[in-house]
């Protein structure tokens, strides 16, 4: 018997967002999508983040259920997406090898 | 080897770096810098986890820069990046630890999750020195007696409900005490003042403690009992620090009882208080026995304890790969593969 899984249907999570966000070069918007994808969403039946770059592009997109949970999923990981941007500013050095 | 330790699981941000020189056995530790950065609330008020996650991420970087210039150290220079897992608060452990992820992937450095108790207990091994003691962790999020058997650190008994420290904590904030620089520090000081001893509700139960009866006990009667003029503010500290330490040293007795143990080694931050160790210590003596403990630097929350239990699992080979570095605001002591003792 197959294991049940829990499906949400795409209209379930209607309040959409998307953000691109910059970085100087698709070496660092790869760190920082590997550095956030760590971070599972907490709850997938209501909220859910996917993230993938396109060259130096970072691209967010937020799925959930209610405009609340979509404001507070949204400014959480701005938090993050800052810290790391901060980080890499602070301290980036290209020539690792 | 150099490791780089951070932690951020309560409201002290700590940056620490150590050296383990391998040419030497056992290898020779040095401390090359170990930095804090503590987040006030004012008086009356706790730390809630959003002000303390944006305390962390305002400061770490800084922190950062600053240990890596006291150590005199660029990022070749480190073999490891090592971060606070859990157990704590979770949005300040995440802060913390995409910090730790990003410095990785930057610098291509392998990252260890360090266990914050463990940390507490391997620092004060390395500092203190003291072979197998039985351990006393106590600080405002954890309170266990815990002693070292077969690769794990196994918790022989603990609070069931609030820590010690955050039981302290609480108080200080009926009494309107400082924050600055820690509740349980003011209460301390008040404390020596004190001289009438209040009957408190004493709460052990076999190998384990519970704090929230004293504490709900005295938040409830010290409005009362200071407006009758009898007892002081440093009265009801006093009594409270005696009712509490008594009560742990009660369990530690008992573990050291039944392990054989002579020697008792406090860590976290309440261990900082000297009245703790005074009274450990009378027990101890009269058992033949000995105290251990550090001081500030140490006992209170900081990023080299991170850094040395990190790199101790480091050496055996161990390391966290990204996508298990997340934080967990639940993580036993015992979870840990002591792998680096026999």
């Amino acid at each position: 018997m197959a294991a049940a899984t829990t499906t949400t249907t795409t209209s379930a999570l209607s309040e959409r967002l998307t953000l691109q966000i910059p970085f100087p070069s698709a070496r660092l918007a790869k760190i920082a999508a590997d550095v956030l994808d760590v971070d599972k969403d907490l709850k997938p039946e209501v909220s859910q983040r996917l993230i993938s770059t396109q060259d130096n592009i970072l691209t967010l997109d937020f799925q959930t259920t209610t405009l609340k949970l979509l404001r507070t999923v949204v400014n959480s990981s701005m938090e993050m997406v800052q810290m790391v941007v901060n980080t890499m500013g602070t301290f980036d050095t290209e020539a690792e090898a | 080897m150099i490791a780089l330790g951070l932690e951020g699981s309560a409201n002290k941000l700590g940056v620490g770096l150590i050296r383990h020189d391998m040419s030497t056995t056992p290898p020779t530790v040095t401390i090359l810098s170990n930095l804090r950065h503590t987040y006030h609330p004012p008086p009356g008020e706790g730390f809630l986890p959003k002000d303390t996650a944006l305390h962390h991420r305002s400061h770490i970087l800084e922190l950062i820069k600053n240990a890596m210039a006291e150590a005199k150290i660029t990022p070749k220079d480190i073999s490891v990046i090592c971060f606070t897992k859990g157990p704590g608060m979770g949005g300040p452990l995440t802060s913390v630890a995409t910090v730790a992820r990003t410095l990785a992937l930057m610098w291509s450095k392998e990252l260890v999750g360090v266990n914050h108790c463990v940390g507490h207990i391997e620092m004060g091994r390395q500092i203190t020195g003291a072979d197998n003691p039985v351990v006393l962790y106590v600080s405002g999020g954890n309170t266990q007696v815990i002693a070292y058997a077969e690769k794990r650190y196994r918790i022989f008994g603990e609070a069931l409900d609030i820590a010690v420290g955050n039981c302290l904590d609480r108080f200080a904030r009926v009494l309107n005490l400082p924050n600055d620089p820690a509740p349980g520090y003011n209460i301390e000081q008040l404390a020596k003042k004190g001289t009438k001893l209040i009957d408190l509700p004493y709460i052990v139960k076999g190998m384990d403690v519970s704090f929230s009866g004293v504490l709900t006990y005295i938040e409830t009667n010290a409005p009362a009992l200071l407006a009758s003029g009898e007892y002081t503010k440093a009265d009801l500290c006093f009594s409270l620090q005696e009712t509490v330490f008594a009560m742990l040293v009660e369990t530690t007795e008992r573990a050291m009882a039944h392990i054989g143990s002579k020697e008792v080694l406090i860590v976290g931050g309440v261990g900082c208080n000297m009245r703790l160790q005074e009274m450990m210590a009378q027990m101890a003596e009269q058992r033949g026995g000995k105290v251990f403990a550090t001081d500030e630097r140490f006992c209170i929350d900081n990023g080299i304890m991170i850094a040395q239990a990190g790199i101790l699992a480091y050496q055996t080979g161990y390391t966290t790969p990204l996508e298990k570095t997340w934080c967990t605001q639940r993580f036993r002591t015992d979870e840990v593969f002591v792998a680096w003792r026999e």
